[in-house]
């Protein structure tokens, strides 16, 4: 069932061509990894998906509607977005940041507060939640607002690096959780740098290079040495996990390109 | 929450009624107090006492409340659209902007007529610019570029506005030290008739955002995914931000500091949510310049000193104590 769509979409910002003749589709119950080194336009991508930027050719469809047709508080109730930049300065507590994702439905008279103790329960939030968001660790900030995504409910979510700064466990639980939304009916798109991480949760990986889809697929077919060390430009290495199921990916700088 | 805010208001209240008692007209207290209840028809001795508190006092401090409201309010607005704590009317210019309307406007006003031209000028002129800064500072390249516009801007109209009175040496033209540096000295009540209705409305369509503002505090971008309209409502917030400034403006000319000082102390009494921060803004923005006007008028006596002047005097060493108490955001 797809419920996000981009076909052929490119975006220029001058001269530059940053996202290039990208489509892809996806729907409930798929968790999507957009991987690929710095400056390979994957948060560009994401905001294009997301609706902030207008595509310089091509189009982008939530739920079988142009994205640009759809009204911004439509839009709310239809997808969600986290961007990488964490606003350290903010003074509102944790619950009210997280409580800010509950915007697009308080705004129509839905005042239910469950969604809101139930994403700060399940990013391990709950004895923080009347601290300042600015007093928090960086972990501690990235966690509060993958929770407002959560509490926004909605049946698409966008996540530009919801594990950087995290620690190892908190990682995983938000993965996890990311997971979860999946299952239970979500289009989770997100770009993640750490590719052993997301190998165990993603159903698909989309291996972005210069703006463009290099590989699409199973992490089992995208995670390959070959593609990884060319795309990346550095030696890379794949093995299979000692313990659970999937691949295990390890630069090894040593070893000839 | 509720009770700080009703405790700010009681202390304009107190400190209004304050106010009628201090000036330059040695009144003693029963003068005053048969002055105002002869003013307000519960007596009738008329006189002299009746014409100060009535045609003088009264709307200075009515005049001193809608511009330290609609200046807080103003900073607040700005620091919202912009997240940025030094953001304030003054700071980017948009005060400098509304002077020079104001004294454009002034010039084809005849002397003694309702100022409505000069006000509307203000209005006109403190809105473009405060919507211009933001234009201008998204296509610069630098990272401070907000302020850096702001300063220009300001700069620019606050000299256009000395060539103006310079070259023109018209007694329509306010005093120029009074103007560029604020003076509730010339305050009237059709002043404030014409100021009244403009500055609560603006205050009215800046809280109807409050809750967008909140929002916009997790970025622009963050704020758009949570629906919120986001060139639409800074629109709305910053031409609005300078037509209330433009209003303030024309009723005592250019005060620095209260748009500034009064969002940051409000986020210290009510917090960040702007739905309280606007009305303790506007309260403490009023608390702040109704003070500054009493001790111009008590402390000084015969010469007045510009309004802004005294805020500048206080606000500067205040803003620098909180910078270094960190209570700055």
């Amino acid at each position: 069932m797809t419920s996000l769509s981009a076909t052929s979409v490119s975006f220029s910002a001058g001269a530059k061509t940053i996202v290039r003749d990208v489509s892809l589709e996806t729907g409930a119950g798929e968790m999507t990894a957009i991987i690929g080194p710095n400056g390979a336009g994957k948060s560009t991508l994401m905001e294009l998906l997301a609706g902030f930027l207008r595509a310089t050719s091509g189009e982008v469809r939530v739920g079988g509607e142009p994205v640009d047709r759809i009204a911004v508080d439509q839009l709310a109730r239809l997808r969600a977005y986290l961007m990488p930049d964490l606003m350290r300065t903010i003074r509102f507590t944790v619950r009210e940041v997280v409580d800010m994702g509950r915007h697009p439905w308080t705004s129509r008279g839905d005042r239910d507060p469950g969604p809101t103790d139930w994403a700060l329960e399940a990013m391990d939030l709950k004895d923080l939640a009347s601290h300042v968001f600015a007093t928090l660790s960086t972990g501690e900030a990235r966690r509060t607002q993958i929770a407002r995504v959560l509490a926004q409910s909605v049946k698409i979510m966008l996540l530009d690096e919801p594990t950087s700064g995290l620690d190892i466990a908190h990682s995983e639980l938000v993965l996890d959780a990311l997971q979860r939304s999946a299952r239970t009916g979500a289009a989770v798109v997100c770009v993640i740098h750490d590719l052993n991480a997301a190998a165990q949760v993603v159903d698909r990986m989309i291996l972005l290079a210069h703006g463009a889809v290099v590989a699409d697929g199973p992490p089992e077919d995208v995670l390959t040495e070959e593609l990884l060390t060319n795309v990346y430009e550095h030696p890379i290495r794949v093995r299979r996990h000692p313990f659970r199921e999937g691949l295990l990916v390890l630069p090894d700088a040593g070893a000839e390109l | 929450m509720i009770r700080r805010q009703l405790l700010l208001v009681g202390a304009l209240l107190a400190t209004a009624v304050f106010g009628l008692f201090v000036g330059a007209a040695n009144l003693s207290l029963s003068e005053t107090w048969k002055g105002l209840a002869s003013g307000l028809g519960l007596a009738d001795t008329g006189g002299l006492a009746e014409a100060v508190v009535m045609e003088i006092r009264l709307p200075r401090i009515i005049g001193g409340i809608l511009v330290g409201a609609s200046l807080g309010v103003g900073g607040t607005g700005l620091q919202g659209v912009y997240r940025n704590p030094v953001a304030e009317p003054y700071l980017l210019g948009v005060s400098a902007a509304a002077g020079l309307g104001f004294v454009l406007g002034a010039l084809v006003t005849q002397i003694g007529a309702v100022p409505v031209t000069p006000i509307l000028l203000a209005g006109i002129a403190g809105a473009l610019v405060a919507l211009l800064t933001r234009k201008i500072a998204a296509v610069a390249p630098t990272g401070n570029s907000l302020v850096l516009v702001g300063v220009a801007l300001g700069f620019a109209f606050l000299a256009w506005t000395l060539v103006v009175t310079f070259i023109v040496d018209s007694p329509r033209l306010p005093t120029f030290a009074y103007f560029v540096f604020g003076s509730l000295g010339t305050v009237t009540w059709p002043l404030v008739y014409v100021s009244l209705p403009v500055i609560i409305t603006g205050i009215l369509v800046i809280g109807s955002n409050a809750r967008s503002l909140d929002l916009m505090s997790l970025g622009e971008t963050q704020a758009m995914s949570l629906g919120v309209d986001v060139t639409r409502m800074t629109t709305f917030v910053l031409g609005t931000v300078g037509i209330i400034v433009g209003a303030s403006v024309a009723v005592a000319g250019v005060v620095g500091f209260v748009g500034l000082l009064a969002p940051l102390v409000g986020r210290r009494v009510v917090g960040p949510g702007h739905r309280n921060l606007i009305t303790a803004a506007a309260v403490l923005g009023g608390l702040f310049v109704l003070w500054a006007d009493i001790l111009i008028r008590g402390l000084v006596g015969q010469v007045e000193v510009p309004l802004g002047v005294v805020t500048a005097a206080v606000g500067g060493p205040v803003l620098i104590i909180m910078l270094l108490r960190r209570n700055w955001t």
